[in-house]
């Protein structure tokens, strides 16, 4: 039994059921109405599923995931404590960008698992750069002003006194 | 651009919550928007939940942003400054006016400190909260908590920081005559403190209220006062006699390898056989017979260290007037308890301190015994394991069925214990007498002071959390412009002594009587030999 994703582009993916599990939206739309009607919604493979919000290749990145998850039992709840397997680290790599828009896919989708990693990787890319860096890294334009900015350094400097003595 | 700050904030929050706290509080400078979010309490409590294997208090002041992001940043800088080679101090307390220190004991995480002094003055220190509710910037600090002492004192803000003045709360003097070899034991539960007094004649129980004093309207400052319970017959002629007491019951040793338990509500008394080597055979040249080294009362057993062994007993069913055991050997009359593990030390103990595991509902910690091997001089660290994770601290149930012999209570730790460090660096420390231990709580952190040093201990467990906290997540990346250095320079030896006052002014120490140290708070109260108290913090100050 497979279902048919259409992404925002309208480019249609064939997936299997337990691929398709992973995805929580349409686990809950393929299989949800089960319960209420009967029979389930789409279990036909004409019936599309349509994710409005979702372009292809990213949608085609997180189907690499959930394929790659059909049979094992992602790290869904944990501390950073925990680490990643291998494969994530290297599926979700450094690129911020790309993490951003899986990370919001995720979460439109209901992927718990997927939501964790991307929140892992962008810890990764931030890891260790000072707030310079961090706005010339994701373009984030400094709009405090002039007075909160001073303070801002202040306060920062303090603390990374107290954290960091030498 | 797809950027950070365009993400709703429950997500951001998600984000935040799994970076590291200086990178939240390196992506709080950059925007409003991420500054904002990052105020977020759910945020701090995950942060804290990161840090877990640091020890934190278990009682927070008041749940709110402020302190808990107060309590991640210090508990990290704490676990930076204690294990790096020169820590520095981030407050410090004077206390002057006594000759000579007989035992000091930091309570209550860190908040006060509970001080014998020549033989014959007990007195109680209110040093401050060491996480205040306000944070971070100057303006916030000083009109919150300390405004009251900002007016009697006028120092300028850097300075008061550092410098705190120590407030005395209460005092309780002996008035018959000076008495030596006097120790104290103290049990903090909620508000109310109790203390075992140990003179050389006399054994006082005490008991104060911590409640906060209530606001002031006078000028004249509202002294609180000891309690004396009762006072008891001399325990023991020589000292220091070890004793145990919690929120119900004291022990402390008597004849013949005795152990008298008294429960101090209701005065009822009983009493544990403790395991003696026979006459000859295992006993260290040098002790008549073994003496308790520490005592360390559970809530349903009682943990014995002697020279040679580690015993645990089941505590015994306390009547009004027990019969006593006419030979402690002799077994089977009902009031004898039955005879609990006995491990024998594979060395002999002539120093020795005991943890002192938090009781909470959930967990139950385990129990850390820090002790010097008379015949190698080396510092053994060993841990109990608990029996059971989830353990009801309940009350004794003793009086509910005198007749009935009561079932006797799973034992709470294993025996034999596991061994966690031995360190054969005790050379700093001479063969002398002058030569204290402290450990806190969970056994994380202790300090050894010898003739002139006084080092900090680490113990391995956190040693290997801090390398794994500071440790740079980030494999194989090369280093950016935006990164930077701060994390090249961590700890990454084994644990060990490492000097603790370097940055102090107390650099030469005679050896002083008193040691304590507090684990989440940093603070560690050093006694010097002509009297003098310090309290030095080496988290984040106020």
């Amino acid at each position: 039994m497979s279902i048919t994703l259409i992404s925002k582009e309208g480019a249609q993916f064939l997936v299997s059921k337990p691929v398709a599990d992973r995805i929580g939206v349409v686990r809950d739309c393929a299989y949800g109405a089960d319960f209420w009607l009967g029979y389930a919604v789409a279990t036909d493979d004409s019936m599309g599923i349509t994710l409005a919000n979702v372009t292809s290749s990213i949608l085609s990145k997180i189907l690499v995931w959930c394929e790659h998850y059909k049979d094992m039992e992602p790290l869904v709840d944990g501390d950073s404590n925990m680490e990643f397997p291998e494969w994530d680290m290297a599926y979700i790599g450094h690129d911020m960008n790309q993490i951003l828009f899986v990370l919001e896919a995720a979460d439109y989708l209901h992927i718990p698992g997927l939501l964790l990693l991307a929140c892992k990787g962008i810890a990764d890319v931030l890891d260790g750069r000072n707030p310079r860096g961090i706005c010339d890294l994701l373009g984030i334009v400094m709009d405090f002003s002039h007075r909160q900015e001073v303070d801002m350094d202040k306060e920062n400097g303090y603390w990374r006194w107290f954290l960091h003595p030498t | 651009m797809h950027t950070l700050d365009r993400l709703p904030d429950d997500i951001l929050v998600l984000v935040l919550s799994a970076l590291s706290v200086q990178d939240v509080l390196a992506l709080r400078s950059t925007c409003r928007y991420l500054y904002a979010v990052s105020y977020s309490p759910s945020i701090w409590l995950s942060l804290l939940s990161h840090l877990s294997l640091l020890p934190l208090p278990t009682t927070l002041p008041s749940p709110g942003q402020e302190t808990l992001e107060r309590l991640a940043i210090s508990a990290l800088r704490l676990s930076a400054n204690w294990s790096s080679p020169s820590p520095v101090p981030t407050e410090c307390t004077l206390i002057k006016g006594a000759r000579h220190i007989d035992k000091l004991e930091l309570l209550g995480e860190g908040r006060w400190l509970l001080a014998l002094t020549d033989g014959e003055r007990l007195s109680l220190y209110d040093l401050g909260s060491p996480f205040p509710a306000s944070a971070s910037s100057s303006s916030t600090d000083a009109d919150a908590a300390d405004q009251q002492e900002q007016e009697q004192e006028p120092m300028r803000g850097g300075l008061s920081r550092i410098f705190r003045q120590p407030k005395r709360v209460a005092e309780y003097t002996r008035s018959t005559g000076r008495g030596w070899h006097c120790g104290f034991e103290s049990y903090l539960e909620g508000e109310e403190l109790f203390v075992l007094l140990s003179w050389r004649n006399q054994t006082d129980l005490l008991r104060i209220s911590l409640s906060p004093p209530p606001p002031r309207r006078q000028s004249q400052p509202q002294r609180q006062q000891f309690d004396l319970l009762q006072s008891f017959e001399r325990i023991r002629e020589s000292a220091p006699t070890p004793t145990a007491i919690n929120g119900r019951l004291l022990v402390y040793p008597w004849h013949s390898g005795l152990l008298r338990v008294v429960d101090y509500r209701t005065w009822e008394e009983g009493s544990v056989v403790t395991w003696n080597p026979s006459a000859g055979g295992g006993v260290a040249e040098g002790w008549s017979r073994e003496d308790p080294l520490a005592l360390h009362l559970l809530p349903q057993h009682i943990l014995v260290l002697k020279p040679t062994s580690l015993q645990l007993f089941p505590l015994p069913a306390l009547q009004i007037s027990p019969r006593l055991p006419s030979h402690p050997s002799a077994s089977g009359i009902g009031e004898s308890p039955r005879p609990g593990p006995v491990w024998h030390l594979p060395f002999r103990v002539d120093a020795a301190v005991f943890s002192r595991p938090r009781l909470s509902a959930k967990t139950q910690e385990p129990l850390s015994l820090l002790m010097r091997d008379v015949d190698s001089w080396t510092l053994v660290h060993y841990r109990l394991r608990p029996t059971t994770t989830t353990t009801t601290f309940a009350r004794p149930s003793t009086s509910s069925s005198p007749t009935d012999t009561p079932a006797p209570a799973p034992a709470p730790y294993h025996l034999p214990p596991t061994l966690i460090t031995e360190l054969p660096e005790l050379a700093f420390a001479q063969r002398d007498r002058h030569n204290t231990f402290a450990l806190g709580a969970s056994g994380s952190r202790g300090l050894v002071q010898g003739l002139s040093v006084l080092r900090g201990y680490t113990a391995p467990w956190l040693a290997a959390a801090e390398r794994e906290l500071g440790r740079p997540r980030r494999r194989g990346a090369s280093p950016e412009t935006g990164t930077e250095s701060r994390r090249s320079a961590q700890p990454t030896s084994d644990p060990a002594l490492n000097e603790i006052l370097h940055n102090t002014p107390l650099r030469i120490m005679e050896g002083g009587n008193g040691l304590s140290v507090d684990e989440p708070s940093g603070r560690i109260a050093v006694g010097e030999a002509d009297g003098d108290v310090w309290v030095f913090g080496f988290a984040v100050g106020a």
